[in-house]
């Protein structure tokens, strides 16, 4: 039977007994807000003693399932002040599951606020472990050091930011090589680990594969969600996101006038090329060294879309760029050196936040005059401040809103307090409508409807044209919501949409690994069922359709080129939860 | 006869007409009025199968769109993201 581990830091204990039989066939953001729901009061204050924090990996996470190395973090958000799920691709997710364990939740909060602590979690047994010497470290040193401690590990922990409590916190997973480079960040989650005193947790490696209930189905199933994924024109080897990353779309969405400039004032970025996936995939060529694209954030991948970026010298400067995070400190902040949004991101990394968010506060610092857009250096001296932990980057830290509350500006693009990504929603109607309704604030991947609005996935819309993309941001969140619940990567929705046999293949393994009998068809329901859930816990909270609304300027600023304001109505933003 | 501008994206980046290694740099092609974007890919020998995502001046259009002076064309492979 699968294991639960709870951890109680008001007096320090730790239970590990039988998964719950409610929990026994859930995974992934199904289990994260199930739990959220049925153990959280959602009136309590995030950062307190009666929040939870769970970790959960996927159904499938653990088994021989391509891409299916996901771990789904859950909380109230510190962020949001909603329920939260932000996930991650790492080898700690499937550590985790093949010790046979479903989740591990964190409750309650140390007498002592200063004491930090550190979870090891082996085969039979789970313990916290004193780790006040990790005080103030950085991802990347804490990672390397608990390696070296704890040989054979996987490691999770949250850096100064997090400690810190600051709201767009992160908490960071080892990729296969051991970099400080996998995030669940989203949300302020880090945050959440640091109010519990929590800096790490090991795992250790070992376990086997997970067999499945039904070795027949499984197998079936896994064989063809591989050839779909192999397939694909996205996601085949040595396809564009295996070749150039996910940065590859920044030349996309700068020619459908959708990649958000100098904090959401244009469509288009001028020095687009000079921080796309085809010059980042160039510069590794050249730099040779370390650098790498097609690179695995877990074993096991099929699609391997991440990258190492090497410094001018061959060294390992970071990994890895991708396309949030070469937009939010790249386009965002009008910034075109990728050395330059490299090093941002190097920093985030270590500081312990997430991209999306730092990049999108720094844009609102920049509009309201602490650095010139443009100019990179400039950034990077503010986001220093937030890993020294000054009062500006206390500020800063505490995401976009909040930035832009401190120093008075108008143009804050968020949604429920939470950072907008990389499509501008007044040039992408649908994707809007997923930002603005989704319960975890603004957020691309909880129903992307890129792949219909621009990138010719799953059919071709007018990303101008507001109709009938309400059905559509709808159904794709619900969709989503299964598959971040399987413990897949989101990217093989690519070949799922596009592919019949690979939704198939997807479905069987899940039977195969639960000993259920979904169908594709099942998907949808499954997927509205754990949305209900989370809209009805933010509804406890305090929420109302107020809160699913666009930032007010995108009503009446006109985004050039195309010099729409955002025009999907509120009744029909209402309507996406009348279901 | 009518000039357009012409961007090459990611793997397509190969049929650029100066080579490869040219691949980042837009350039300008002449061609007879009505000419449609399935005529300039074979113009520069671009298997059609191999483009997915046609934008004319920052608009989405399909292959038998008929391209006029001035445009500026961007042709994409299959990409996909997040």
């Amino acid at each position: 039977m699968a294991k639960f581990i709870r951890v109680n830091m008001t007096d320090l204990t730790v239970d590990v007994s039988t998964v719950p039989s409610e929990y026994s066939k859930m995974g992934g953001r199904g289990l994260t807000s199930h739990f959220i729901f049925n153990e959280v009061n959602p009136e309590c204050h995030p950062l307190g003693p009666n929040n939870k924090l769970i970790f959960a990996p996927g159904i499938v996470t653990g088994t021989a399932a391509p891409s299916s190395g996901r771990i789904s973090v859950g909380a109230k958000s510190p962020l949001t002040g909603g329920i939260k799920e932000s996930n991650s691709g790492t080898p700690f997710s499937q550590s985790l599951a093949r010790l046979g364990y479903k989740a591990i939740v964190i409750e309650g909060q140390p007498e002592n606020k200063k004491d930090l602590y550190l979870l090891k979690v082996t085969e039979d047994d789970a313990e916290l472990i004193g780790a006040n010497e990790l005080e103030g470290k950085g991802a990347y040193e804490t990672v390397t050091s608990l390696n070296e401690q704890y040989q054979d590990s996987d490691v999770c922990c949250i850096g100064p930011a997090g400690e810190k409590k600051m709201t767009m916190a992160g908490i960071c997973f080892n990729d296969p090589e051991y970099r400080a480079s996998r995030y669940s960040g989203r949300g302020g989650l880090g945050a959440v680990m640091g109010s519990k005193g929590l800096k790490a947790i090991v795992v250790e490696k070992g376990g086997c594969l997970i067999a499945p209930l039904d070795e027949d189905v499984f197998r079936a199933g896994q064989r063809k969600l591989v050839e779909g994924l192999r397939n694909h024109g996205v996601t085949q080897p040595g396809g564009t996101l295996n070749a150039f990353g996910t940065a590859a779309l920044i030349n996309v969405l700068n020619q459908a006038g959708g990649l958000p400039t100098r904090n959401f004032r244009e469509g288009v970025f001028e020095g687009a090329e000079k921080i796309s996936g085809e010059h980042m995939a160039e510069v590794i060529k050249e730099r040779g060294g370390a650098g790498m694209t097609g690179h695995a954030c877990h074993p096991g991948c099929v699609i391997q879309c991440s990258n190492v970026y090497p410094r001018p010298d061959g060294s390992d400067h970071v990994s890895c760029i991708e396309y949030e995070s070469a937009w939010s400190l790249g386009a965002n902040l009008g910034v075109d050196n990728l050395d330059q949004v490299a090093e941002m991101i190097r920093i985030c990394n270590d500081v312990g936040i997430d991209t999306i968010e730092a990049g999108v506060a720094l844009g609102v610092a920049m509009e309201a005059g602490l650095a010139e857009f443009g100019d990179g250096e400039a950034a990077i001296k503010l986001l220093k401040e937030i890993g020294k932990g000054s009062p500006l980057g206390h500020i800063l830290g505490n995401g976009a809103g909040f930035t832009g509350r401190a120093f008075g500006v108008v143009r804050i693009p968020v949604v429920k307090n939470q950072a907008m990504p990389a499509y501008e929603p007044r040039a992408v109607k649908g994707i809007g409508i997923t930002y603005i309704t989704t319960p975890m604030g603004a957020d691309h991947t909880a129903g992307y409807t890129i792949a219909p609005e621009i990138l010719g996935v799953g059919g071709q819309l007018d990303p101008l044209d507001p109709k009938g993309k309400m059905e559509i941001s709808r159904a794709f969140q619900a969709v989503t919501a299964f598959v971040d619940s399987c413990g897949y990567c989101l990217f093989i929705t690519f070949a799922t949409t596009d592919i019949p046999s690979a939704t198939e293949g997807m479905v069987e393994t899940v039977n195969g690994v639960l000993g259920t009998e979904y169908t594709p068809d099942d998907i949808v329901e499954e997927g509205l069922e754990i949305l209900r859930l989370e809209k009805t816990f933010n509804e406890r909270a305090g929420f109302t359709h107020k809160d699913d609304r666009p930032p007010e300027f995108m009503r009446y600023e006109k985004l050039p080129p195309h010099n729409h304001v955002y025009d999907v109505p509120d009744e029909e933003l209402d309507e996406v939860w009348n279901f | 006869m009518v000039r357009v501008e012409i961007s090459l994206f990611a793997t397509l980046r190969s049929y650029h007409p100066q080579g490869r290694d040219r691949g980042s740099e837009g350039f300008t092609l002449k061609v007879e009025s009505a000419t449609t974007l399935a005529q300039i890919y074979d113009t520069l020998g671009i298997p059609p199968e191999e483009v997915k995502m046609n934008f004319v001046n920052n608009r989405h259009q399909s292959p038998d769109y008929q391209v006029q002076e001035g445009d500026k064309i961007a042709l994409f492979p299959p990409i996909a993201g997040g």
